[in-house]
This record gives C-alpha cells, sequence and structure tokens, in this order.
C-alpha cells in the first residue's frame, strides 16, 4: 500500500492494515463513564424539566406570533424522582370526511405513480412511499373510525416531549460509547457531543413547531405521518453524520503525524 | 381488544430486546477488533510441503471478467506443480466456453468442465461435479468478477496444516469503490464486516464464517457428506454450519485480500440481496436446532451461531415492528413507549449485507484508512428500507422453499467490468 508517483515508485508507504490495532486500558474507559458518562447523563435527567420548560415557553411563543391560535403551557408528571415535564397546549382540528377521501385518493395516486417512476427501487423512494402509506394508513382511520381517533393534539403534545426527552438521553448514550471505540481523547468527544445535542435540540424545537402549526391548521389527519416517517429517524441521522464527522477528523489524525504511536500491532 | 393490546406490546418489547442484544454484540466486536491483541492467521508458518491445492472457479456467461481473474491467478507465487485450476462453465452461451479452452491450451494446469444439456444448473451443483474430478486436498473457490492477490492461495492453503482447520475465509475488498453512493456504501459494508467483524469473531474464537469465495475448504469433508446440497443457495452458509457441527474449525485470515466487483445499481444489489436472505433463511431453517443441540460446538460458539443465523431475519422483525408501533399509535397505546422505540432505530443504521452497526462500520472504516468515504455513512438511513424490502422477500421464499421443497434456481449477479476499467485498474 501507498501512495504511487508518476514514476510508478511508493513516495510514501502506509503501515499494513491487517491486524492493526489501538491500545486501551480498561481503567480509562471505566473512569471516564463513572465521571464523564454518569455525570452528564445524571444533569441531563435533572434538568430535563427545565429544557422542556425552556422548548415549550420558546415555541408557544413563536407559535403565537405565526398563527392566530392561542397556546399555553401545561406540565405532568414524568420520572418520579426527576421531575415533571412541560409542553405546549393547542386547539387541534378533526378532517372531514371529504378531507379525508381526498387525502385517501391523493395519497393512493402518489404511491401509483412512486412505484412507476421507480423502477430500480431506489431508497429514497422507498423511504418516501413508506412514509405515504402511513399517510395513506391515517386516511383510512380517519374515513372509517373519524371519531374514535385518541388523540388531541395536547395528548399529542406531550407524546412528543417525552419521546425527545428519551430520544436526547439514548443519544449521550449511543454517541459516548460509539466515539469510546475511536479516541479516548475526552475532550473532544465532550465538544462534539455538545455539538450534537445543540444540533439536536434546535432540530427537536424547529420539529415541534412544526408539527403543531401543522396537525391545529391542517388537522390531525397528519400526525401519523409527521410521527412516524421525519421522526426519530432523524434525530439519528443527526448523530450519526456528526459520528461519522468525527471518525474524518479522527482518522485524518490518527493517519498524519503520530501514527507511528498510536497503533499497535499485537 | 386487552389481549390484541398485550401482544402488541409484547412484540414491541420483543423487538427491543433483540435490537439490544444485537447491538451489544456489534459493541463487543468493535471493541475486540479495535483494542485486543489480534490473533493473526497462519502467515508466519513456512513449510516446504505445501498441500495440493484446486482452484474452482464457477461460472455463467463470465466473458466481461473472467481473463482478468486467470492473469491475477497466473501471478500467484503457489508451486504449480501443486496448483490446479478448474474453471467450471455452467451453461454459459457467450464466449465463456472459448476462452477457458483458449487458456487451457496455453496452460494444462487450467481444465475447463464444461456443463451443458439439462443438467442441474447453479453454483452448489458445479463445484460437485468438479469435486469429483479434483485432485487438491484442499479446494479454493473464486468468484469470476474476483482479482486475488499474489500471495493469497498460500496464504489461504498454509491454514490447513493446521488438523482442525475444516475451512479458511479471506477478505474481499470492492475494487470499483468510488464508482458511485452504492458502492461507496457496500465499501462501507465489507470493511465493517471483515475489517472487524469477521476478525473479532476470530480473535473471540466464535463463528467467522466461510463466504463462498476468496475461501477454502478440505475436499474429504466435502465428498464425505454428499457434497453441497444443491437445494441451498447459500452453500457457504451452510457449509459454515456443517463444519462447526462436525467439530471442525472455520479460520479468518484478514490478510488474505482479494478484489472483488460490488454491485453498480440498487436493482443488481436488490436481486443480490434477496438471494442471499433466501439462501440465508434456509440454512437457518435447516440448521438453527441442530446447530443449537450439536454436541461439537461450545456454548459461546452456540450463541454467537445463533445470532448468525437469524441476521436475515432481523429486517423483518423491525419492519414488523414498525406496523406494530403504528397499529399501537392508532390505539393510543403508545404513550408507554413513548422514546423507547427509538432503540428499534437503532437497528436501521446498520449494513445488512453482512449486519454491522454504524459504530462497527466507522471502527472498520477507521482501520482501513478510510477518509472521505465515512461521510457517507448518515446514508444508511435511507437505504435500511430498502434491504427490509428485499431481504423480507427472500425470507419469504425461503419459507415457500421449505413448504412445496421446490428446486431453487440459481441466478447470477451482473457484472459491469469492462476492458476500460481492467485498463485504469
Amino acid at each position: 500500500m501507498g501512495k504511487i508517483s508518476n514514476k510508478g515508485e511508493k513516495n510514501e508507504i502506509y503501515y499494513s492494515r491487517d491486524y492493526r490495532h489501538l491500545n486501551r486500558a480498561w481503567i480509562t474507559y471505566l473512569l471516564q463513564i463513572i465521571f464523564v458518562l454518569v455525570p452528564v447523563i445524571l444533569i441531563y435527567l435533572c434538568s430535563y424539566s427545565e429544557i422542556s420548560y425552556y422548548i415549550s415557553e420558546f415555541s408557544a411563543g413563536l407559535i403565537s406570533n405565526i398563527t392566530v391560535d392561542t397556546t399555553g403551557i401545561l406540565k405532568e408528571k414524568y420520572f418520579p424522582i426527576f421531575g415533571v415535564i412541560y409542553y405546549i397546549t393547542m386547539k387541534g382540528k378533526y378532517p372531514s370526511f371529504t378531507m379525508a377521501m381526498i387525502s385517501f385518493i391523493v395519497t393512493l395516486i402518489l404511491i401509483v405513480v412512486f412505484a412507476r417512476i421507480n423502477m430500480n427501487r431506489k431508497p429514497l423512494m422507498i423511504f418516501l412511499t413508506i412514509g405515504l402509506c402511513v399517510h395513506l394508513a391515517s386516511s383510512l382511520f380517519f374515513i372509517f373510525f373519524g371519531n374514535k381517533f385518541p388523540y388531541t393534539l395536547d395528548t399529542y403534545s406531550i407524546l412528543y416531549m417525552k419521546q425527545q426527552v428519551i430520544v436526547w438521553l439514548m443519544i449521550i448514550v449511543v454517541y459516548w460509547l460509539s466515539t469510546s471505540l475511536i479516541t479516548h481523547v475526552t475532550w473532544y468527544r465532550i465538544i462534539s457531543l455538545a455539538m450534537l445535542m445543540v444540533l439536536s435540540f434546535v432540530y427537536g424545537i424547529v420539529r415541534y413547531i412544526l408539527y403543531m402549526i401543522i396537525i391545529s391548521q391542517f388537522s390531525y389527519l397528519f400526525m401519523a405521518s409527521l410521527y412516524f416517517t421525519f421522526g426519530v429517524l432523524f434525530d439519528f441521522l443527526i448523530m450519526v453524520g456528526i459520528f461519522s464527522l468525527f471518525i474524518y477528523r479522527s482518522g485524518k489524525k490518527f493517519q498524519g503525524k503520530k501514527r507511528g504511536r498510536v497503533w499497535k500491532w499485537s | 381488544m386487552e389481549m390484541v393490546v398485550k401482544i402488541l406490546q409484547g412484540y414491541f418489547i420483543f423487538s427491543i430486546v433483540l435490537m439490544i442484544i444485537y447491538a451489544i454484540r456489534h459493541f463487543c466486536f468493535s471493541y475486540n477488533r479495535l483494542f485486543a491483541k489480534q490473533r493473526v492467521s497462519y502467515r508466519d508458518i513456512y513449510d516446504s510441503e505445501l498441500p495440493m491445492v484446486t482452484v474452482m472457479i464457477p461460472m455463467h456467461n463470465e466473458e466481461a471478467v473472467i481473463r482478468n481473474l486467470f492473469d491475477s491467478l497466473l501471478k500467484c507465487d503457489y508451486d504449480r506443480e501443486k496448483l490446479e485450476i478448474i474453471a467450471i462453465n455452467d451453461h454459459s452461451d457467450d464466449k465463456t466456453p472459448e476462452i477457458l479452452e483458449e487458456y487451457h491450451d496455453r496452460y494444462l494446469f487450467i481444465r475447463p468442465i464444461h456443463r451443458n444439456g439439462d443438467g442441474e444448473r447453479g453454483k452448489p451443483a458445479g463445484l460437485n461435479d468438479a469435486l469429483k474430478v479434483a485432485r487438491g486436498e484442499v479446494i479454493i473457490v473464486f468468484d469470476a468478477d474476483y482479482r486475488p492477490s499474489k500471495n493469497l492461495i498460500k496464504k489461504l492453503a498454509l491454514a490447513f496444516k493446521d488438523p482442525k482447520v475444516g475451512a479458511i475465509m479471506g477478505r474481499v475488498v470492492p475494487i470499483n469503490a468510488k464508482k458511485n453512493m452504492l458502492t461507496v456504501l457496500l465499501n462501507l459494508e465489507r470493511s465493517g464486516g471483515y475489517q472487524v467483524d469477521q476478525q473479532a469473531r476470530f480473535n473471540m474464537r466464535l463463528l467467522p464464517q466461510y463466504g463462498g469465495t476468496v475461501g477454502g475448504f478440505r475436499k474429504n469433508i466435502m465428498l464425505a457428506t454428499g457434497g453441497f446440497d444443491t437445494k441451498i443457495l447459500a452453500e457457504d452458509t451452510e457449509l459454515t454450519y456443517r463444519i462447526y457441527s462436525m467439530g471442525w474449525n472455520v479460520v479468518y485470515d484478514n490478510s488474505a485480500e482479494c478484489y472483488e466487483e460490488s454491485p453498480e445499481t440498487w436493482e443488481v444489489r436488490g436481486k443480490q440481496i434477496r438471494r442471499w436472505s433466501r439462501g440465508h433463511n434456509n440454512v437457518m431453517f435447516r440448521y438453527f436446532f441442530r446447530f443449537l443441540f450439536s454436541p461439537n460446538v461450545g456454548f459461546a460458539e452456540k450463541v454467537d451461531g445463533t445470532l448468525l443465523l437469524l441476521v436475515y431475519v432481523v429486517p423483518l422483525i423491525l419492519g414488523l415492528a414498525q406496523i406494530d408501533c403504528l397499529i399501537l399509535f392508532f390505539m393510543g397505546k403508545m404513550e408507554i413507549f413513548a422514546g423507547w422505540w427509538a432503540i428499534l432505530f437503532m437497528g436501521i443504521y446498520n449494513t445488512w449485507g453482512n449486519f454491522a452497526p454504524f459504530y462497527e462500520i466507522g471502527s472498520g472504516a477507521f482501520l482501513d484508512g478510510m477518509e472521505k468515504e465515512i461521510l457517507a455513512l448518515p446514508q444508511l438511513c435511507f437505504s435500511f428500507y430498502f434491504y427490509m424490502w428485499y431481504i423480507s422477500l427472500g425470507f419469504f421464499d425461503a419459507v415457500i422453499d421449505i413448504i412445496t421443497r421446490r428446486n431453487v434456481k440459481w441466478a447470477k449477479t451482473k457484472r459491469f467490468s469492462n476492458e476500460k476499467r481492467v485498463e485504469n485498474a
């Protein structure tokens, strides 16, 4: 392996990749979990109540400026030790039978069109088709069982907020453990985790506001497709995106000047 | 109605527990590969008595790629006196037969077998025919689009000096990795699957898998057990479980690299993965209990082997879990699971050809020294639904195979190679 010059000679010989590995002391790994990960989790759990309050307050303020609907903030018990969770209260709207019917027909046509133009079964098209299928199910539900829909916008709002609290907790744990595989440089991982959490919070808030506006203005018909198609999958997308950037940066660093010191060959 | 809700919630919990088990399993693999002492294969053995090796190349209409493989094999440093190459022409109707005869005329140790007429088609049937005439005690198999490195045969053959070794697997590296987004993703998949998964399983004395190509096995094991089963598409997975059930080992050599051409279109990839899923699930149905209760397999191997057998069922389980969630949502029963269903999405950021979660792929890419390719990792989320669809279809194919006992029809993967790329490679 190595870079080959115009003369066909190798001007740089890379280290063999076959059996190389990193040096890691178990004790460092455990200490990082005890003194970084566990405290971060505890701080997060102790502050999710405040986080949900600030998110709700900010979102309610913004929604009031965008729409004429009135909003308020409610709270509900969540984890017994760590306190309540806050969420926005708004008035939702049921779709009419005609609207559900039109939605069903349009979605069905779109699914057929997607299937026709997607002869190569491209992943993105399959993803969108599945999203449309969820919306189709929602349309059917409102055509046949509209009066039995089990949510109001308030119950959906609390469901969303509870989901985000757990998703953010999981992101902290999964991201920390995943990056621990590559480097034990703690500050580097803390900075990338902080960056990830900021991005994830921003995405979570923007999505919350959009969901509430869409459902309040255009009816509960869109609740399921929003929840399932643009939900948790995209929270993880941000995490995996930051993780890939982290690996990219770490890889460059480890292939650079210090490479001889970090790699071991059994 | 309450019972229905309980069943749906029970299935949901089962899916989450399964995902957590796989997540932990692959975290252990990644950790082991990155930080543990690596178990090196047999490359440091120097022995004057190398075994007689037969290289088998099953092929069907391979005129676009076969010259590349022959030319690579001719450069191999294995003793020609102890090497024969059997090219199995399986009902080709292009110029493959003429090319084989041309090479046979120039190199007598290249022996073609022409399979025509109404006989059984497919790779396992072809290999069975070749086994009857092979002179080697060790059989090494390559697909026609592969390009072995110069010392590959020696590295693979040396392992059979260990009397416990029944089969060996080398590492597959895509040659067209930068062609498009699909090949970039397949390159990442290979990296996670071989650099991390296979090596870690070899390190941990679990169950490295024989992959059907870039690997070898003892001829006498196959002959003693009736040869390859022509009703199974995944003859490689079947061989792995057969070998372990009989008390032999499969070993992995991470340094034995061979270059392959990955599928370049999603359509071709879809057909390939559906075939893999069908074959793998056929083996799963056949070996699940036989392997679990085999007296020749240790406890850790059983756990790993069982999880390996189930990997091509997991996408279907996840797909059903999402439908399950949708039903619970419309029943108003999602609240207690709010957030926890996110664990299901842990499984989505996987490659499904060889089951590697995003952190395992990241570890493999990091060890391989990949740079910009790793930035394609988030794309995995969209390919999950593609894989879920085709792997599930493969699962149902296998179910129908079991019920109807029908004969399976082998379909080869489309090749994309052309002369221009060969010159550039």
